[in-house]
């Protein structure tokens, strides 16, 4: 990786706190009780009222704890491999750390923006300068260039644009089609907790969907963004997809009503990014694989 | 300096969707008066109760509808003007360029994530989208290499570092001197009211004053990254001073009224920031040469 040593202490320090901000997400405990709350839009929502998501709504809480998890179960061990593998020359490792970072620059903007304003609100937005500042180091350590010759003329370049086009058609349409065009026709708000507004669609809509959907284009065109920026939306949707789903069943568990669209969609979409990451890493090499072209 | 294509169809569009979220924000009509609320960490506020900030607070109702009038009196005709330089080959051009787009990215992010839901929210998510694309297509069409080449030795390199420097820990000490107080005394900010979190300190924290601060040291370097980030944020520091005097008048005008230390303050220093922004800018493009 060139021009990427500051990483070398960027990294630690994003591993450090991001420990911190999810054990104590997870495990701090105070007494307390969920309570009703009417929203300035007007819901009636149920305060979780304990613990480090006080202000958070019981199911925003859910979903946070969720993440915490799957920060600490996958994205922490993630972060320390992809990283070591990085730094000894892997392009494997390069890929899959730019993808992991990805995880933290979306969890950390979005902790800074859209959660309940607690004592961690520094450390969400220390975490979520860090992570977008060493993404896109990541990102401009790669050697665009000569990038496509590593990946083998095997590599399902339709299939996995296929993917990216098919979770970029799903976001727009539960997000706009099932989220707020139907309020928007009638004149109401929809349902967002007890947010001033709704974060994590400003990020699918303006963030992942066009990425995915440059992404899988340029990977048709077999041009070295369209390769990059694949391998980094894949990881980055089988870690959110691996989050949503465990928001799903914590969500269940905490007796939240879950859409089944979204309960059976996001654990689909994770599979299937599962599986072309497979492919993905498996048709990599950090040695140039196919000629230079002509 | 490589053109880039989408940009013939993205900054049409940013332009369309900063205009449409601009003139609703200003002329939106609903009937409702101002009510007081009570928060859920027990602040009581005001709350703006009509038009389309009709669930955002006097105070932030009044900054955004100054934002939407420096929209269209400033950041409007400067993306227009300087897209057809580009168009025509200029590198200032191409330059004051991504400084408007660093702009509209700013104001559409701040939209998007902190005014409270209204209908025009998928305008402001397409604003943010589009401009962020834009920013980072412009910021990528220059030859880094070729660039420093074209800045002239007499650019004063150390003015302007210095300049950085003290606007990234300016905002630094600002941002914080709202936060730590509260956060040592186990209290919410005062300024929180009943929105989610500290959106703009957080924004300003995570991404523009560490740019700022980095900016700093690649111009004291030479380095052409350097060149290529301060001209975008010297545009955008003249355009936020003009927005925070703005905001000013429009809250007071809205019957918030400040101590006479704080007008001083305030609109003092941000219109010597921002003179100083825009003498340093003229300044800059003055040093550059094809």
């Amino acid at each position: 990786m060139k021009n990427s040593a500051v990483l070398k202490w960027i990294i630690p320090v994003i591993f450090l706190m991001s420990l911190v901000a999810a054990g104590v997400g997870l495990f701090w405990e105070t007494d307390g009780q969920p309570y009703p709350f009417t929203s300035i839009h007007g819901e009636a929502v149920t305060i979780n009222g304990h613990g480090l998501y006080y202000y958070d709504t019981v199911s925003t809480a859910a979903q946070m704890q969720a993440n915490d998890t799957v920060t600490l179960v996958l994205g922490l061990p993630l972060l320390a491999i992809s990283t070591w593998l990085a730094f000894r020359g892997s392009l494997r490792g390069q890929l899959l750390l730019a993808g992991t970072l990805g995880f933290f620059l979306y969890t950390y903007m979005s902790m800074s923006f859209n959660t309940a304003y607690n004592p961690f609100f520094l450390l969400y937005t220390a975490l979520f300068s860090l992570s977008l500042f060493s993404f896109i180091i990541t990102m401009m350590s790669f050697d665009r260039k000569t990038l496509p010759q590593h990946f083998s003329e095997k590599l399902p370049r339709r299939a996995i644009a296929g993917l990216m086009f098919t979770a970029a058609f799903f976001l727009l349409f539960a997000w706009v089609g099932g989220r707020i065009l139907p309020t928007l026709l009638q004149d109401q708000t929809p349902s967002m907790e007890n947010t001033t507004t709704m974060v994590i669609q400003v990020m699918d809509l303006g963030l992942i969907v066009p990425l995915a959907f440059l992404s899988g284009l340029l990977l048709l065109r077999r041009e070295s963004w369209g390769y990059l920026l694949a391998s980094v939306t894949v990881m980055k949707m089988l870690t959110m997809g691996a989050a949503v789903s465990a928001m799903g069943i914590n969500m269940v568990l905490n007796g939240v009503e879950v859409s089944v669209i979204e309960l059976g969609v996001f654990p689909a979409l994770t599979l299937a990014n599962m599986v072309m990451a497979y492919f993905l890493l498996k048709n990599i090499d950090s040695r140039p694989m196919t000629a230079l072209p002509a | 300096m490589n053109r880039i294509k989408a940009l013939n169809w993205l900054i049409p569009l940013i332009a369309i969707l900063a205009l449409a979220a601009a003139l609703a924000g200003l002329f939106w009509q609903s009937e409702g008066s101002r009510i007081s609320y009570t928060t859920l960490r027990g602040q009581n506020v005001e709350i703006y109760g009509q038009g389309l900030y009709r669930n955002d607070t006097v105070f932030f109702a009044a900054t955004f509808q100054a934002l939407d009038v420096l929209t269209l009196v400033v950041g409007l005709p400067l993306l227009v003007i300087s897209f057809q330089l580009y168009r025509r080959g200029s590198l200032r051009g191409g330059w004051v360029l991504a400084g408007a787009l660093s702009y509209f990215l700013y104001n559409g992010a701040s939209m998007a994530f902190a005014t409270a839901y209204n209908p025009m929210f998928l305008v402001y998510t397409g604003l943010f989208s589009t401009s962020l694309f834009a920013f980072i297509s412009t910021l990528t069409m220059f030859d880094l290499k070729g660039l420093a080449k074209c800045v002239s030795p007499h650019l004063p390199h150390r003015v302007l570092a210095i300049f950085l420097f003290f606007a990234g820990i300016g905002m630094l000490f600002l941002w914080s001197s709202e936060l730590i107080p509260s956060l040592a005394a186990g209290e919410t900010p005062e300024n929180l009211g009943p929105y989610t979190t500290m959106y703009t300190h957080g924004f300003d924290l995570a991404v523009l004053m560490p740019t700022i601060l980095m900016t700093g040291v690649l111009i004291l370097k030479r380095n052409p990254l350097g060149y290529l980030l301060a001209v975008p944020l010297l545009v955008l520091n003249v355009l936020i001073g003009l927005c925070v005097i703005g905001a000013t008048i429009s809250q007071t005008l809205a019957g918030i009224v400040f101590p006479v230390g704080v007008y001083i303050g305030m609109i003092g220093s941000w219109v010597a920031m921002g003179a100083f922004a825009g003498w340093l800018l003229a300044n800059f493009l003055r040093n550059v040469s094809k």
